[in-house]
């Protein structure tokens, strides 16, 4: 059940990035960090889009460098803030 | 002082034990760096480095990247921070342009550097490695049990102030980057000037949030040094959340602050600065970009008890040429912060097509002259002579001024201020950007038919946004996503296009040509994502 969840928030973050950022992530691995594609632009549109799209809140006062970077550690910073529903 | 490594010894001679560099909670005193800059030095003459080489360095911001430099130094060489995010092409570039003998690396840089092995080799270049052993399977000819070896001993130098300290490479309209020479007089010329300007003491600790590869670290690195001061290298992953960054700055308890104004303005809209916070800091510096007055406000209101500059100046004309001591809270939040007056040793000169000067409040060419000028780009004597001009005020030949590219008129008081660019170089979050070097790696992508950059305006980013425009050959799909990928390979992230559109042609001008004019204003008509 909670990896089911898991990988459905990481398709939904990798599809933020394509339709917010035109940006395709290679792997799961791909540290979002040192390849730019997260920067302090878009950390704040994304931060506002995941918002959004999950209901939930994310301080920028809570958040942590190391939750961006990857798709995967982001999934899971998501699926910490939101209760599991379904 | 002769020589930048004068400053650290200097200091090594009359307080050894003081802290010269503080990272990640250790300290790193004038002593030991002295030594470690030596044993540099003669570890580069080991692997048959010479007067005059040049260094690349693949190494991080870090102590261990600055000791690599201060020991480039020493050796006679002149060094250039390589940013490990450039894609392997853009290395390869630089690597190649420079012609070097030897490359000082860290584990960090394994990834880039097996890629640029993988792909081309690295040829007759010898690779040291100072963190530790040799990753696996890597070009090694040193290591730092090697580096451990050497004498600690003081190095002669035979260098003089005219020799290269380093060479900086910046976005190149032909899409090569090109490398700005600068001096060991360029920067003591700076840092002399802003010793005395700023007063900085033995008990300063300073910033150090520029990359290597920018031209005002230069500034922060031997600004801090010839006073004996702490620096503190800020880390680069601290910019993406704008309260690690301010816990930072309180933290160190920073003296000086010294960034482009994008960083400020993050932390600004996150509103994470506090009445009276950082009560330490007596002076906060910003160069590279126009910082809009709404943000400096908003900071002068915060921080009462500190002193906010304004410095202007190209790479080519060493850190700042300029400088602007902001005399209040700005009333007028729409008019922009002046650039000020040259610093000691420098001119600006607003002049007219003719290089007549400009009436006052006309707009002209921004011209500098003086002490902080770069010798020229590195191997280019046509772009070198196009930008590098004999000064036409002067009998003496020797006597350049260098045509920066920005407009300008001077005000009644004598002050200058900054109108514009006369031609497509950007600034974007601090970035100098040549449209022209992203279009021409474009022109090498073979699914395109056109395609042309204009910069548009935004309300999500502090500059220009880039905006892409462009048209795939008939039958092709290419989708933003994927013509994006395509540049990463080639572009550092910072040189990305922000904002597409797929065309089926581009708009064209009478004369056939790429309308970029109707390209920036379709643009500006969509609204940003």
């Amino acid at each position: 059940m909670k990896l089911d969840r898991l990988e459905k928030l990481q398709r939904e973050i990798a599809t933020i990035f394509v339709e917010r950022f035109d940006t395709r992530i290679a792997s799961h691995d791909v540290d979002l960090l040192e390849t730019g594609l997260v920067d302090s632009v878009k950390i704040v549109e994304l931060v506002l889009e995941l918002e959004q799209r999950f209901g939930v809140s994310l301080p920028f006062e809570e958040l942590e460098i190391e939750d961006f970077r990857t798709v995967p550690r982001l999934a899971e910073r998501i699926a910490r803030t939101t209760p599991a529903v379904g | 002082m002769k020589l930048l490594q004068h400053y650290v010894s200097a200091q090594a001679s009359l307080r050894p034990q003081a802290s010269a560099i503080a990272w990640k909670g250790e300290k790193l005193s004038y002593g030991a760096l002295d030594q470690r800059t030596n044993r540099v030095a003669r570890l580069l003459a080991g692997l048959g480095a010479e007067r005059g080489d040049r260094i690349a360095l693949l190494l991080p911001k870090s102590p261990l990247a600055i000791t690599a430099m201060v020991g480039t130094l020493k050796a006679d060489c002149a060094y250039t921070p390589v940013d490990l995010k450039n894609p392997a092409p853009r290395v390869e570039q630089i690597l190649a342009a420079l012609e070097s003998r030897v490359l000082l690396a860290c584990r960090e840089a394994a990834p880039l550097v097996e890629q640029l092995v993988r792909e081309n080799g690295l040829g007759p270049l010898r690779v040291a490695w100072l963190d530790g052993e040799a990753p696996a399977g890597l070009p090694s000819h040193a290591a730092l049990a090697d580096l451990e070896t050497c004498s600690a001993d003081s190095v002669p130098s035979a260098n003089g102030d005219a020799d290269v300290a380093h060479i900086l490479f910046t976005s190149g309209s032909t899409g090569v980057p090109k490398g700005v020479m600068i001096t060991h007089a360029n920067v003591i010329a700076f840092v002399e000037w802003a010793k005395q300007h700023f007063d900085i003491q033995p008990t300063d600790r300073c910033s150090g949030h520029s990359p290597l590869h920018f031209d005002l670290s230069t500034f922060d690195t031997y600004g801090s040094f010839a006073a004996g001061a702490e620096l503190h290298p800020v880390p680069v992953e601290l910019n993406l959340l704008p309260h690690k960054l301010a816990q930072f700055m309180r933290d160190a308890a920073l003296t000086q602050w010294f960034s482009v104004p994008s960083a400020l303005n993050h932390m600004a809209k996150a509103d994470v600065i506090k009445e009276h916070d950082f009560p330490s800091l007596r002076r906060l510096l910003w160069c590279g970009e126009a910082w809009h007055a709404a943000g400096l406000a908003h900071w002068m209101r915060r921080l009462p008890h500190v002193r906010f500059t304004n410095l202007y100046g190209p790479t080519e004309a060493t850190i700042a040429s300029s400088w602007y001591d902001v005399p209040g809270i700005p009333e007028d939040e729409t008019k922009p912060v002046p650039i000020g007056r040259a610093c000691a040793g420098e001119d600006l000169l607003v002049l007219d097509e003719a290089l007549r000067p400009a009436a006052p409040g006309e707009t002209g060419d921004l011209y500098i002259r003086g002490v902080g000028l770069s010798p020229g780009y590195w191997r280019d004597a046509a772009k070198t002579d196009a930008a590098f001009v004999a000064n036409p005020f002067s009998a003496d030949g020797e006597d350049r001024i260098y045509r920066t590219g920005d407009l300008a008129r001077v005000c009644e008081n004598g002050e200058i201020v900054l109108v514009g660019r006369a031609d497509t170089q950007i600034k974007s979050r601090g970035y100098r950007i040549e449209l022209g070097e992203i279009e021409a790696v474009l022109h090498t992508i073979g699914t395109l038919e056109e395609s042309a950059v204009v910069a548009v305006e935004s309300a999500a980013i502090d500059g220009l946004a880039i905006a892409c425009g462009y048209a795939p050959r008939a039958g092709v799909v290419l989708e933003p996503a994927d013509l994006r990928t395509l540049l990463a390979a080639r572009l550092p992230a910072y040189m990305l296009p922000s904002r597409w559109r797929r065309f089926d042609r581009l708009p064209l001008n009478a004369n056939g040509k790429v309308d970029r004019k109707a390209l920036k204003e379709i643009f500006a008509a969509s609204p940003e994502k």
